[in-house]
């Protein structure tokens, strides 16, 4: 397999791009897709800014290789809000509680954050500090992304019981 | 495109043979996560004209676990699958923690357990607790298969026992005995000098007798100090005998200091290692003899019999 056509399942949508073996998950993204919510920090799997999500579960885009992500459902950070335009709950959050300073590692960390909620709908802080240990921010000091997530948490949990 | 990656071509094998067979040719390796190969390639240590991936064969991905028959671990079971598993937690704790304590996170969701150990790198925290479970990898051609124990799959170096042609299609590990416990500790800080102490990881597993009093068989692994896993045979077999509590874990810990070769001419390195080596070997050891006393009757666990 060398260069050809690849075909990626990204956001609920296909998109098809010229991918090389060598080349990188977050790359393709941001360099093929024009998907640039992704970031890449460290590149070697450290940091988490890269972060998206692979079938539910987050990984560092930076050390997979893109053709190793075929077929499995990527979700990146342009994914989150609602086809209306209105914002996920985890951004609206972040907005509410000021948890972005710099906003380099903000993409990262709602993602691994939904990743979280959707496997455990109602965190302690406990629980949220653990899944994000593997995302680093270098601004806020964590309190405020904590609060958020914590938030968010509840609104999305209100926002289901009034559907019920 | 920035920092991209040396070519390379990247094959899907369908099966065994296929991905043995590609390895033949000079310059292929297997690829599974690919957490230590990509950023290995991109730091230039290593260069490839061929990846064979063995995620896409089938029957590669069973993994079961059962206090009486053992875990079973395929090479494509991913690190985040031994995570939440009730039976590794309570039976095979010393790889529970190992892989619950791996940082970060993500990595679960993409390594697999096989990648960790074959990498074959000395500071990794999979390999110490495997040691401490006494696994047993199986290396496969594609038609026939043998068992290597984890105390002789490491040879040196970067080496494993996986030959030329050959690949490890799966780990077991075999059941615990009805009164044992195990443990995993791991005492890690930044390396700020090239010198510096980085990290040291230890893993035991304690068996006790009938009246949960004396140890019936132990194993004690320390790691970081050497090519790989360093299994402290000495301290082990002293054990065995010895009524479980302060007084023989901190010999073995002594025995474990002792056991390991000093490794830099820094004295203050040593020294911090010493310290380190002695806190975690006992506290893994401690560990594990007070998982195995507060075990729940046996009798409890008979229901899962067959
Ligand atoms: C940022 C980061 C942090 C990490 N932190 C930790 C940590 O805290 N503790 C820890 O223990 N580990 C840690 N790791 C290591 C990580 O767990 C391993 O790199 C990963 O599990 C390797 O599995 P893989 O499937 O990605 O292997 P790959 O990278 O695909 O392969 C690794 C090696 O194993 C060989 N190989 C793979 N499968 C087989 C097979 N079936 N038969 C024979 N050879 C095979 C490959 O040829 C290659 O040489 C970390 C890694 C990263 C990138």
């Amino acid at each position: 397999m060398s260069k050809r056509i690849g075909t990626f399942n990204v956001n609920g949508k296909n998109a098809d791009t010229i991918v090389e073996p060598q080349m990188l998950l977050v790359d393709v993204l941001r360099e093929k897709l024009d998907l640039t919510g992704t970031k890449r920090a460290c590149a070697a799997g450290n940091c988490g800014a890269c972060t998206v999500l692979a079938d539910g579960d987050p990984i560092c885009s930076c050390i997979t290789l893109a053709v190793a992500a075929e077929g499995r459902e990527i979700e990146t950070v342009e994914g989150l809000r609602a086809a209306d335009g209105t914002l996920h709950p985890l951004q609206q959050a972040f907005i509410d509680h000021c948890a972005a300073q710099c906003g380099y590692c903000t993409a990262g960390m709602l993602m691994t954050a939904k990743a979280l909620l959707e496997a455990n709908p109602r965190p302690t802080r406990e629980d949220v500090k653990r899944a994000l240990s593997g995302n680093s921010c270098r601004c806020t000091g964590y309190v405020k992304i904590i609060d958020a997530v914590m938030d968010a948490a509840q609104q999305i949990n209100a926002a289901k019981e009034v559907a019920a | 495109m920035a920092r991209v990656l040396q070519p390379f071509e990247f094959i899907e094998a369908a099966g065994v043979k296929e991905a043995v067979a590609a390895l033949s040719q000079p310059g292929t390796r297997l690829f599974a996560g690919g957490c230590d190969l990509v950023p290995a390639i991109r730091r230039g240590q290593v260069r490839y004209d061929t990846l064979v991936s063995i995620m896409k064969i089938e029957g590669l991905s069973e993994f079961s676990s059962h206090p009486k028959v053992g875990v079973k671990i395929g090479a494509q079971v991913l690190l985040s699958r031994l995570v939440n598993d009730i039976w590794v937690g309570k039976r095979w704790a010393a790889l529970h923690e190992a892989v619950e304590q791996l940082y970060p996170p993500h990595i679960r969701n993409m390594g697999t357990v096989v990648g960790n150990l074959c990498a074959a790198v000395n500071y990794y925290d999979v390999p110490v607790s495997m040691f401490a479970h006494r696994a047993v990898l199986t290396l496969s051609d594609g038609t026939t298969s043998r068992e290597v124990g984890i105390d002789d799959f490491y040879t040196g170096g970067r080496g494993t026992a996986v030959g030329a042609g050959e690949m490890v299609t799966q780990i077991d590990l075999p059941p615990p005995a009805a009164d044992a416990g195990s443990a995993f500790k791991k005492i890690y800080k930044a390396r700020r000098r090239a010198d510096d102490l980085h990290k040291i990881n230890a893993a035991a597993y304690v068996a006790l007798d009938e009246a949960k009093e004396k140890i019936t068989d132990a194993t004690l692994v320390i790691g970081c100090v050497g090519d790989s896993p360093l299994r402290i045979t000495a301290a082990e077999s002293a054990l065995v005998g010895q009524v479980a509590g302060d007084e023989a874990f901190n010999s073995a810990a002594e025995m474990a200091v002792a056991a390991v070769q000093p490794m830099t001419d820094a004295g203050w390195v040593e020294e911090i290692r010493s310290d380190w080596i002695r806190i975690l070997a006992r506290d893994v050891l401690a560990q594990a003899a007070s998982r195995a006393l507060s075990r729940h009757d046996p009798a409890e666990d008979a229901h899962l019999a067959y």
